[in-house]
Parts: C-alpha cells; structure tokens; sequence
C-alpha cells in the first residue's frame, strides 16, 4: 500500500514536503519503529492502518494521545474533513493524489488555545463521578429500599415471609415516632399491621378493642337517649407515636367540643327527663355544680336496699346521707370529750378515715377496726370482757339469753356472781347480781332486760336506729337498721386527696377540716362534701395563682362497666 | 453579582423568609393543647405542606435558570429566593418536625434537607468568596491567557532545545509531554501535580516532576557540562522558560482548584436534592399507608 505524507516544513504552512512509504500500518512518533519520525513528540508514537482512501484507524503508544473534535483518545478512527491533533501537530486525511492508496497532510497546529486545555486535561474535567448518574441512582435506591420492598412485604404476606430474615429495611422505618410503653409487647413487637391492617386508612377500634376488651364506655352507646356516639372513634382521643409519649389527650377540647353543645347528641325526651348540663371548662361560670352520689335506702318487701342516686343539685335542698348510723363528729373532734387511746391527743381525722391506695377512696369504717376500741359492746357489769357480737342481731340475742341463763345455772357462778359489788356506772345498766326464780327464767329475763336497755337507752342505739316492734318475743322485739356509709361521694369524677394534703404551713388535719366543713356536725346525715365552690377558690380559671383544671384532671372517658 | 443576589428588589426575599419563619414559630407554638408538637397536628401538617411545597420550588431553580426563554421571574431573583426561602425550610421543616428525631425515613427526608441546605450555604460562601481569590490570583490575567503562555512557552522551549544534544532535546520535550495540570475533582482540589519525566539517560522509567522541579534542577546540572557555547546559551534560555513555566502552572492550578471550590458542592448539593425528593415522596406517602 502506498501512502503519501504531506509533511509542511518547520515554521511555515505553505512549504511542505512529500513522503511516501509502501507500507500496510504507517508508524508516526519518537520510537525505534516510527516510519517518520517526529522530533516533537517526546515519546510514544501512532500507529495508521489505512481503511479505504478516506479514513484510517490509529492506535497510539506509550500514553501519546490524539485529540479528536470532541476528546482525546489513544484509539479511533480518522476521517476525511476532519482535523486531529497530534501533540503540537494537525493530521487530516486529504485526497489521494494518483499512484497512492492513501495520503495525510501532517502540519502545524493552528489551535492553540484547544490544544493546550486538552492537551493538558484541563477545564471542563468534572472527574469521573456523574452528578445525573449519582442523583438517579439515590433517587432509586431511597424509592425502592425505603418504600418498594417494606410496602411488598406490607402487602405481600409470602415477601414478607421470605424477606424477614434478610438485613432488608422494613416498614419500621415508617414509624413516625416511638410506641406508648404500654404497646411494647410480644403480641406487637415490631409488627406495624396489627393495628395498621388497611393501607391509607385509619386504625379502626376493632383493632384496639381486639386488646382492650374490657373497657367501659362513656355512655351506653346502644341507650336511644344518646345519638352519634358511635361515631368517634378511638383514634379520635388516643395518639400513638407521639414524642413525648402521651397517648391520650388531655386537653379541655377532647371533652368540651361535645359538651359545650350536648343537646346536638342527646334525643329530645332525654333533655325533658334528665338533661345533661352544658361544659365549656372548668370555673364557677362554666361548669355546672356537682351532682353528688348518694346511697338511699329503701324498705322493700321486708328487706333493705341500697340505691344511687345523683339528685339534680338545688339550693333550696339540703341532700342528707341516709346511712342510718348515727355520729356526731363533733363530739369525737372536742379534745375534751374524746382522746386518742395513744397520745391521749383529740382524734384526728385519719384515726378513723384511712386513704385507700388509689388516694381517693377511704376504706370503710367498721365497727372492729374503727370504734370497738372506745366503744366496747360489753354487756353484763358482773363480766366486763365479754362483749357482744356486731353485726348480727340474732347472734347478739342468742348470746344474751346463754350468757345469763349460763349464769344463773351454775352454782359456783351464782356464788361469785352474788359476792361481786359493782359500782354502778353512769349510763351503763346494773344488771341483777341474784335471781330467786329458775335459771332459764332469771336467764331470759335478765337477757330481755338487758336487751330493752341496748335497743332503747344505751349500746346499740346509741349508734343505730332501731325500730321497736309490738311483741314480747326478744328475737322479734328489737330491728337494728343496716348502715351503709357512702364510699365514692362523685362517681363521675376522680380525686387525688394525696395531693392536696401538700398545702404550706397546714397539716393534714388543717387541711381536712379546710374543705370537709364537719368539726361542728352533730349529726350523721350531714354532708360534708365539697360542692365546685370550694374546688374553684384554687382552681378558678383565669385568676393569677390560681391552678387550672382540664377535665380529664377530674373526669375519666371510660366509666367501670357497672357505671353504664 | 452575588452580593446583589443577596440584595435583590431590597432584601425583598429575605423580608420574605422572615416573614414565613415567624409565620411558622407562631403556628408552631399553637400546639401542645391537645397533643405534643409533631408532624401529625393541624399545625405540623400546615407546616409539613408548606415545607415539602419550599422543597419544589427551591428544586425549581434547577429548571428555571435552564429555561432561557422562561418569563417566570428573573433567574437573580429566584437565585435570591432559592438561597433565603432554603434558609427558611431550615426552621420550618424543623418546626415540623419538632425536633424529633428517630431511625426512620422521616429522619432520614429531614437530615437530607440539612446536607443539601447546608452544602448550598457552602455553595453561597464560594460564591461570595472565591471569585475575588481567583481575581487576585489572575492578577489581571486569565486563565485563557496563562494557557496561551504556556502554550508559546511551550513552542519556545521545543525550539531552543533544537541547538542542544538529543538527550537534553528528549529531556524537555518529555517534561512538556508528561505536565499534568489537572486530572480528576479530587486532584484539581489538591492542587496534586502528577507531572512525569522520563530521564533516558538515569532509566527507562518515568519519574515525578512536581511542580517541574526534576527538569529545572537536570538543566541546572546540564548547564556547566554544556558541549559548546551555543547549547549553553540555550539551556539557559531553557531554564528560565522552564522557571517561567513553574509559575504559569502554580497560577493555572490554583485556578483550577477555585473553580473546583465552586463546582465541587454541587456534586452534593444536586445529587442529594433529587435523594430528598424521592425521600421526601416516601415519607408523604408512609404517613397516609400507615395513618
């Protein structure tokens, strides 16, 4: 093959001359093997292999470069119409002059400024890191771990079965905040679909209730006095993935929305009958008076019931506890009158009144633990320690008529019996230290008289009231009416009596007697339980100092199941 | 031109943010009535819409400062607001977040919006920064003219090496041959010289010739052991050529790597705008899947 190399002289562009080699690959450079050799280029040379008259492919060595239109490359193709830049040098493939295969024109370059930034890899070199190809491939990646596989393994039950053991990121790394404490358990762990069951839709009660069986409602739902109820649901009020955790509201709003307009939620006879007062807050103006809840009872075929009742609260009546007992608070509270076995000191509220741990309630009074102590049930002067049994009529008859006839029976006990001298107390019965008549006569007749004394002057009726009956018969005679004392005065509302106790410079007991007005009572039925008055001279909404309630401080959403 | 980005219309979107980001605390403190400050209250809705809405319209310059033809505003001034509305996504996108934080997608969306605001504050302080440091490194010139000297430096060497014996001729073009100005983002930032010279007469290898200090310190040992006075003279000229050359590529390659400066924080700053998108578009979308 016989190609022609049109070489232009040194310094000039219009003088050049001729070269022509019959050869197959044309050798150009600095190397042992160049067919013409170039004295500017250091090192490296490039290989021509000729394709037709108007192109050739090149190979460069030795790191020599070519520089095309757009890059520069060690290998590629030259093409007629097109100048290349070989180091300082141009190439471009001209037309073949006849006799020749192939010819190339070898001149100065004319493109300086090109020549120097390509040549030395400069300028427009971002390096090899493609900002497009980058910001697809996070673009994907975050696409296809963060939302692709967690939502296939949310919706394909067999992905997510296959995939639960791979280090793959899961639907975890959607919760948008961390679960209430009393959700982190094995029957959740980290298993978002059972509560979140449907995609795009809100937990359903179904899936809280699946849990939380035994929750009382807030009003029986079912009651035809009540409308839309039903339709809130536990969503509504209870917030998960909250941070801090609180997932319960708590604020005024979860209450007053619907009772500032309770009538939108009640029927028409049940505002006639018993109309549900309106709420906007808790004040003096907001917030209706409370409604206590009594214990009445009621006679009913013979026997004795105890029934709720939450009266309408009305000034012009004064509600009573019907408990039956009867008490006088002030004669236990006068220092004079009554002493603490112990200290000797007045008795003081919580030596009968003791708080149960929910630091509300107070655990019942009971003749055992809280009166027996002063008030001893004994009953034959002659033997001051026995005492009679309470709680049980018949028992405390039966053990009368035994007791007496026991000791008008034995001889040795008449004998000790008859040498005793008793004293005679004040208002305690002198009962018979000798009997002429039979042992079951002066027996019984010492037990019924015994019996009149308890039932009609001192003993059992000095704290019960008993109704008498016209018959002589000592089991029939006498019927002690049962007492019930009243142990949740507001059933619809909550009260925290521990934090109360922590007012400055007043003990306990000050602080008893500041809101349970009772040191002057003299009877039982006296109420002493505060109405809002007393609750708002601490809590009055929008008084300086003055410490603000919402209503869940007071009130639960969920009353007990009785409490429907 | 920077500076007037800042300024534009008189601080007309700066006002803007101020305005939006006291709109946001206000909003932001509203909440805690009925349940703590998160994402999931009225409020942090509101301010979730408004901040994934700053999102595309911040990623919005992307598109607009291509659209040549676009009447949609200026690109000055979507620059302007792009860096001020940006800043104000900070607070916002916080405020709506309230400043939780876990090992989720969310998370993830949020610490994306930091990079990618954070490298564009880097962006702005190079904008703001180095053209000034280039100026004053170009001294009047420009990196067109420093090539071009180079280039004819270049040429002027190749010629006087023509008088010297073929081992100093080979030497000098190898040296110009093998100067590396540049290379890859990470050497244009460090300013690293990969130049080589391969010196015939010690080895067949190529050795470094950083900062040309291989072929200056050879020509100055060539220079007493020239073979006739002609070649003297013109190793001399060579030297100082080569001398000249030194401080052309020193002035190139600090230019390079300003340039570098400017350009390398967008390497982060769009890569990690588009991972937010798509961050961002999950965790709109596991908010309503698991509602």
């Amino acid at each position: 093959m016989f190609i022609l190399i049109r070489k232009s002289v040194f310094g000039s562009q219009e003088e050049y001359q001729d070269l022509d080699f019959d050869v197959n690959e044309l050798v150009i450079g600095n190397t042992e093997n160049a067919n013409l050799v170039l004295d500017e280029i250091a090192d490296g040379s490039i290989t021509l292999k000729p394709k037709g008259e108007d192109k050739a492919k090149f190979t460069c060595s030795n790191g020599l470069e070519v520089l095309t239109q757009t890059k520069l490359t060690a290998t590629g193709t030259l093409q007629k119409g097109f100048t290349y830049q070989l180091g300082v040098y141009d190439i471009e493939v001209i037309d073949v002059p006849a006799g020749f295969d192939f010819a190339l024109n070898i001149s100065r370059s004319k493109r300086k400024s090109l020549l120097t930034k390509k040549k030395f890899k400069i300028e427009e070199k971002k390096g090899k890191i493609s900002i497009r190809l980058l910001s697809y491939l996070l673009f994907l990646s975050i696409l296809v771990v963060y939302l692709l596989i967690p939502y296939l393994s949310f919706t394909q039950s067999g992905i997510k079965e296959k995939t639960k053991n791979l280090p793959l990121v899961t639907d975890k790394s959607w919760l948008s905040g961390p679960m209430a404490m009393a959700h982190r358990i094995p029957e959740i762990g980290d298993d978002c679909q059972v509560c979140h069951v449907k995609p795009f839709e809100k937990v359903q009660d179904k899936q809280c209730l699946s849990c939380h069986q035994n929750l009382g409602e807030h009003v029986n739902s079912m009651h035809p006095a009540v409308k839309e109820i039903d339709k809130f649901l536990c969503e509504n009020c209870h917030k998960e993935h909250n941070e801090p955790a609180q997932i319960t509201r708590t604020d005024d709003a979860l209450c007053v929305n619907c009772h500032q307009n309770i009538q939108k939620y009640e029927t028409q006879n049940s505002l006639k009958k018993n109309p549900v007062q309106v709420v906007t807050g808790f004040d003096s103006d907001n917030h209706p008076p409370f409604r206590l809840s009594l214990i009445q009872p009621k006679l009913i075929n013979g026997a004795y019931e105890w029934r709720k009742n939450r009266p309408k609260f009305d000034l012009k009546v004064k509600p009573i506890e019907e408990s039956n007992l009867k008490f006088s608070h002030k004669v236990h509270l006068d220092k004079e009158l009554v002493q603490d076995e112990l200290s000797g000191q007045s008795l003081v509220c919580s030596n009968c009144h003791q708080l149960k741990d929910d630091k509300e309630h107070f655990k019942p009074i009971t003749m055992d633990k809280d009166c027996r102590s002063c008030h001893k049930l004994s009953f034959d002067v002659f033997n001051p320690d026995i005492e009679l049994p309470h709680g049980n009529l018949r028992a405390a008859f039966v053990m009368l008529e035994a007791h007496f006839i026991r000791e008008f029976t034995d001889p040795e006990l008449r004998k000790k019996r008859s040498r005793k001298k008793i004293r005679r107390i004040p208002g305690q019965h002198s009962n018979n230290a000798t009997c002429e008549g039979s042992s079951l006569n002066c027996g019984r007749e010492e037990a019924l008289k015994e019996a009149q004394f308890q039932f009609t002057q001192s003993g059992c009726i000095t704290c019960h009231e008993v109704t008498t009956n016209k018959t002589n018969e000592l089991m029939d005679k006498w019927f002690v009416k049962p007492i019930k004392i009243n142990q949740d005065w507001y059933s619809k509302a909550q009260f925290d009596h521990v934090s109360h106790f922590s007012v400055r410079n007043k003990d306990n007991e000050e602080v008893c007697l500041t809101c349970h007005e009772i040191e002057n009572s003299d009877d039982a039925k006296d109420i002493a339980i505060p109405q809002r008055n007393k609750c708002v001279e601490c809590h009055q909404k929008g008084i300086e100092n003055s410490v603000e309630l919402t209503c869940t401080r007071c009130h639960a959403f969920h009353f007990e199941q009785q409490e429907k | 031109m920077f500076e007037n980005l800042l300024k534009y219309k008189k601080y007309r979107y700066l006002s803007l943010s101020l305005i939006l980001i006291v709109s946001a605390a206000v909003i932001y403190l509203t909440q805690g009535i009925e349940q703590p400050a998160n994402g999931g209250t009225w409020q942090g809705y509101t301010l979730g819409i408004f901040s994934a809405f700053l999102v595309l319209l911040l990623t919005y310059l992307g598109i607009r400062k291509r659209s040549y033809s676009s009447r949609m505003g200026t690109v000055e001034g979507w620059t302007s607001a792009h860096v001020f509305l940006g800043t104000s996504l900070l607070l916002i996108a916080t405020l709506h977040a309230a400043f939780q934080v876990g090992w989720n997608i969310h998370t993830l969306a949020y610490v994306l919006m930091i990079a990618v605001i954070l490298s564009g504050f880097y962006g702005l302080f190079t904008y703001l920064h180095y053209p000034q440091v280039m100026s004053k490194n170009n001294n009047g010139g420009s990196q067109e003219s420093w090539l071009q000297e180079l280039a004819q430096i270049d040429d002027e060497i190749k010629n006087r090496s023509g008088s010297c014996r073929a081992e100093i001729r080979l030497l000098v073009l190898s040296a110009i041959e093998n100067t590396k100005i540049s290379g890859g983002l990470f050497s244009q930032l460090t300013r690293s010289d990969n130049s080589k010279i391969k010196i015939q007469s010690e080895s067949d290898k190529y050795t470094s010739n950083k900062n040309q200090e291989r072929v200056i310190s050879y020509l100055a040992r060539a220079l007493p052991n020239s073979l006739n006075h002609a070649e003297a003279s013109a190793i001399d000229g060579i030297l100082s050529k080569f001398s000249r050359r030194q401080r052309l590529l020193k002035i190139i390659k600090r230019n390079l790597q300003i340039k570098a400066y400017l350009k390398v924080w967008l390497l982060f700053h769009v890569p990690l705008t588009i991972a937010l998108l798509a961050a961002l578009t999950v965790h709109i979308l596991v908010v309503f899947i698991y509602w």
